[in-house]
């Protein structure tokens, strides 16, 4: 763990979040750390560029925390459009499910009566009826980046879960269905040497490259999995852990792209690691 | 002329019903004797009597002054020891907690053997049941639940398997498997348990505690006095329950239950305090029961969606007489979770007195396939000052989607795996005064009602009656002095029915597939 939080810790500092995950990531190290700098990255970053579709519990963060209007307007049309979209019945990717269906739960939890949480679990549904593979017991988007998809996928819907309502039981059950039977299925491809996910495809190219992106995401999903209560944290947490390591292991980090997905996942093993004590086993920390 | 029947016997206590034509109270008192030795006097037509001697031959006469009415025999059953709870080191003063002593009486108790609660206040945290045990609760003592929930014990809604095959269900939560916390008396899985006596179980409840913010959750859902998981052979006697933090008494996807003579009050402005909730139960008995309460009385269930559709467990054989139910929202209701089905409830001679509603069927779109209503029968039931007599509504708008378009469109959706069915209620000699509705029978229009049959029904209607909303949906207005309303019913009979005092139309009628009336 050492290496990964120097690692983090400098990376930081210099670091404007560019993307949705990333703005993702700076407000999960904000919520576990309490360190005011990420909430300023959030808002910085919010104001420095074009906001997205997939922005929206970005922009929902923003507005808990300035109250300023525009963003309340900004989410509220995000909505509207996420809502339209939804009625089209066209299959989210694995990234429009990341960026969107967290945003329509919250918002189904906060402005709409809770009127279409159902929804959200039909879309979830839906992506599995189109790109669940029973064989591979894989999530095959049919993109390159097939292990992102999948980590996108897993975190699109523990985000869900932990928005839903448990009095919607049956919506929120579903979910967790799906969450477990995806989780189950990506466990026979973490390799046990180096805790990493690799891609389903190079099981049997013994120099590929691990995806460190869909590791991190899959960490980060394990994780919160297990404090929500979803999974086994018996089980689950220590493979996210090796994950974790696996990912420090593999520094420096290149590619931005992959930022948002370790910060993601970094927050949340603080998350585990303040609400578990195994901050005082770990010294690294 | 009089019958007298056993309706049950134990080691130190007996059960029977003085049929003299009365409903919940007899027509008139009664002497009894023991063995000959005073017994004390009955009025009501379930009595029971305690202070047995266990493995002892009783015959009980019933005197109407010097006239036997009429003479029982029965033979009480044998039990192995008795512990005291004071022996475990329970003070029983108010003051001391004496949970783990009576735990631990409880949990050493041998098979037939009786653990006894002696005169006193006793402070308790939850205390949970063993099998093949009695639990006497004497005249004079008090059972007191704490109040500071973060001492209560949580029982987790569902965990998953180490297999991740299966779930473990515990705790349960308005039809949902969710987190709530234990409640005074708790028996999971266990059988051939009986609780007795005169005294009485407290959940020492106020506006100020579980009944403030009541429907947030606060480390988990409010906990029942008394909640029985998967459990069998059970049977409640004679207990006074009273301000619980939620529904009073919950058995839940259990059988062979039953209570008798039991007692369950709360203020009539106490959130959700229903007083007898049996959940996914089947062969249940209630007899001379009494209810004053802040909700329901009665409130037969079968869970919510997920629950119906993964388990499918009906509440059935559910039989109620000789009850009274008074101040409650509704004198025996049906749903509204439902879910896995309701079948054959028979409600038969009992009272309601100043209820909202006498007969209450809740169910909505989303209640799915298996919740199926069928085979509920009213008969010989007295209600007086009661609002609406008999409702039945398939839009009843609770949860959080209870508002949506879904939920409460009176055009006709899909019929799909979400659309529930109510069958066939009926209601006999049925006489009901002080009344501001006589019927609201509102089925979906996509399904409607199978049969409501009214047969030698007096409904008067009062002049003074408090305009109500008869049911909770969103296209029912308040009504006062009004007849029948039928909306989306297959067939409504109405045979010899009188109503008395309302205005407009004595039945409305809309899309009624057949109206018979005689």
């Amino acid at each position: 763990m050492t290496d990964l939080r120097a690692g983090m810790q400098s990376f930081l500092k210099e670091y404007t979040p560019g993307d949705s995950l990333a703005l993702e990531g700076c407000i999960g190290l904000y919520s576990a750390t309490g360190d005011g700098r990420y909430r300023e990255s959030v808002l910085q970053g919010l104001a420095e560029r074009a906001w997205e579709d997939t922005d929206g519990m970005a922009l929902l963060f923003a507005l808990d925390e300035t109250g300023e209007p525009r963003y309340e307007e900004a989410v509220r049309a995000l909505m509207k459009r996420v809502q339209e979209r939804m009625l089209t019945r066209a299959a989210m990717s694995p990234e429009e499910l990341h960026g969107m269906m967290p945003l329509m739960m919250a918002c189904e939890m906060r402005f709409d009566r809770m009127a279409h949480v159902g929804d959200v679990a039909a879309q979830f549904r839906l992506a599995r009826a189109l790109f669940y593979d029973e064989g591979a017991g894989l999530y095959l988007s049919g993109s390159e980046n097939t292990l992102r998809d999948e980590g996108l996928f897993l975190a699109a819907l523990i985000d869900c879960i932990d928005l839903c309502s448990q009095e919607l039981y049956e919506h929120w059950r579903a979910l967790v269905d799906l969450f477990r039977e995806a989780v189950r299925g990506l466990m026979p491809y973490q390799d046990k040497s180096t805790g990493l996910f690799r891609r389903h495809d190079e099981q049997a190219v013994a120099d590929a490259a691990p995806e460190l992106s869909g590791s991190a995401l899959t960490a980060y999903a394990l994780l919160k999995g297990a404090r929500l209560g979803v999974l086994d944290p018996e089980k689950y947490v220590p493979l996210a852990r090796n994950a974790l390591t696996g990912l420090a292991a593999v520094q420096p980090l290149e590619d931005s792209r992959d930022a948002g997905a370790y910060m993601l996942a970094w927050a949340e093993y603080l998350r585990t690691a303040r609400e578990s004590s195994e901050v005082k086993h770990d010294g690294a920390v | 002329m009089m019958e007298l029947f056993k309706l049950f016997v134990s080691a130190r206590s007996v059960t029977v019903t003085l049929a003299d034509g009365g409903l919940y109270s007899t027509k008139k008192p009664y002497r009894l004797t023991l063995n000959g030795e005073d017994a004390g006097m009955a009025d009501t037509v379930v009595t029971s009597l305690y202070g047995l001697w266990p493995d002892t031959k009783y015959t009980l006469r019933v005197w109407d002054g010097d006239k036997l009415a009429a003479k029982l025999s029965f033979h009480t059953k044998e039990e192995s020891c008795t512990l005291n709870v004071r022996r475990f080191g329970a003070v029983g003063d108010g003051a001391h907690d004496d949970t783990a002593a009576i735990q631990a009486a409880i949990t050493c108790c041998p098979k037939q053997g009786r653990v006894l609660i002696p005169e006193g206040l006793y402070r308790v945290k939850p205390l949970f049941l063993k099998s093949h045990i009695s639990l006497e609760i004497a005249r004079g003592a008090t059972l007191q639940l704490e109040t500071d929930r973060s001492l209560f014990p949580i029982l987790p809604g569902m965990t998953r398997s180490t297999d991740d095959t299966e779930d473990y269900n515990l705790g349960s939560w308005e039809g949902n498997p969710l987190d709530m916390f234990a409640a005074l008396l708790t028996g999971v899985e266990v059988k051939d348990v009986l609780i007795y006596g005169q005294g009485v179980a407290d959940g020492m409840a106020q506006q100020s505690d579980w009944w403030q913010n009541h429907k947030v959750k606060r480390g988990a859902f409010r906990g029942r006095m008394l909640f029985l998981c998967r459990c069998r052979d059970i049977t409640v006697q004679g207990v006074t329950f009273r301000n619980s933090p939620a529904w009073n008494l919950h058995p839940y996807f259990s059988h062979d239950l039953r209570f008798l003579n039991v007692t369950v009050q709360a203020p009539a402005d106490s959130p959700n305090t229903d007083g007898f909730d049996p959940e996914s139960c089947r062969d249940v008995l209630a007899a001379g029961v009494r209810f004053s309460l802040g909700d329901d009385c009665i409130a037969i269930k079968s869970g919510k969606i997920y629950m119906g559709e993964t388990y499918a467990t009906p509440c059935e054989n559910i039989d109620i007489v000789h009850c009274l139910m008074e101040n409650g929202h509704g004198g025996v209701t049906v749903g509204s979770e439902m879910a896995g089905g309701v079948k054959n409830v028979r409600v038969r001679e009992c009272v309601m007195r100043h209820t909202d509603r006498g007969l209450r069927i809740k169910t909505r779109r989303g209640r799915g396939k298996n919740g199926v209503i069928d085979g509920i029968v009213f008969d010989r039931v007295e209600m007086e000052q009661v609002g609406a007599p008999f409702v039945v509504n398939s839009l009843y708008f609770c949860d959080p989607d209870g508002h949506s378009d879904y939920v409460q469109s009176l055009e006709p959706q899909v019929v799909d795996d979400r659309t529930p069915t109510v069958g066939h209620v009926a209601f006999r000699h049925v006489n009901a005064t002080g009344v501001a509705c006589a019927g609201y029978f509102l089925g979906l229009p996509e399904r409607p009602i199978g049969k409501v049959s009214m047969e030698h029904v007096n409904i008067a209607c009062a002049p003074d009656a408090r305009p109500m909303q008869p049911a909770m949906a969103d296209c029912v207005p308040r009504c006062v002095r009004k007849g029948v309303v039928a909306r989306n019913v297959a067939h409504l009979l109405m045979k010899d029915v009188l109503i008395t005092g309302y205005e407009g139309e004595k039945v409305e009628c809309e899309r009624v597939g057949c109206l018979e009336e005689a």
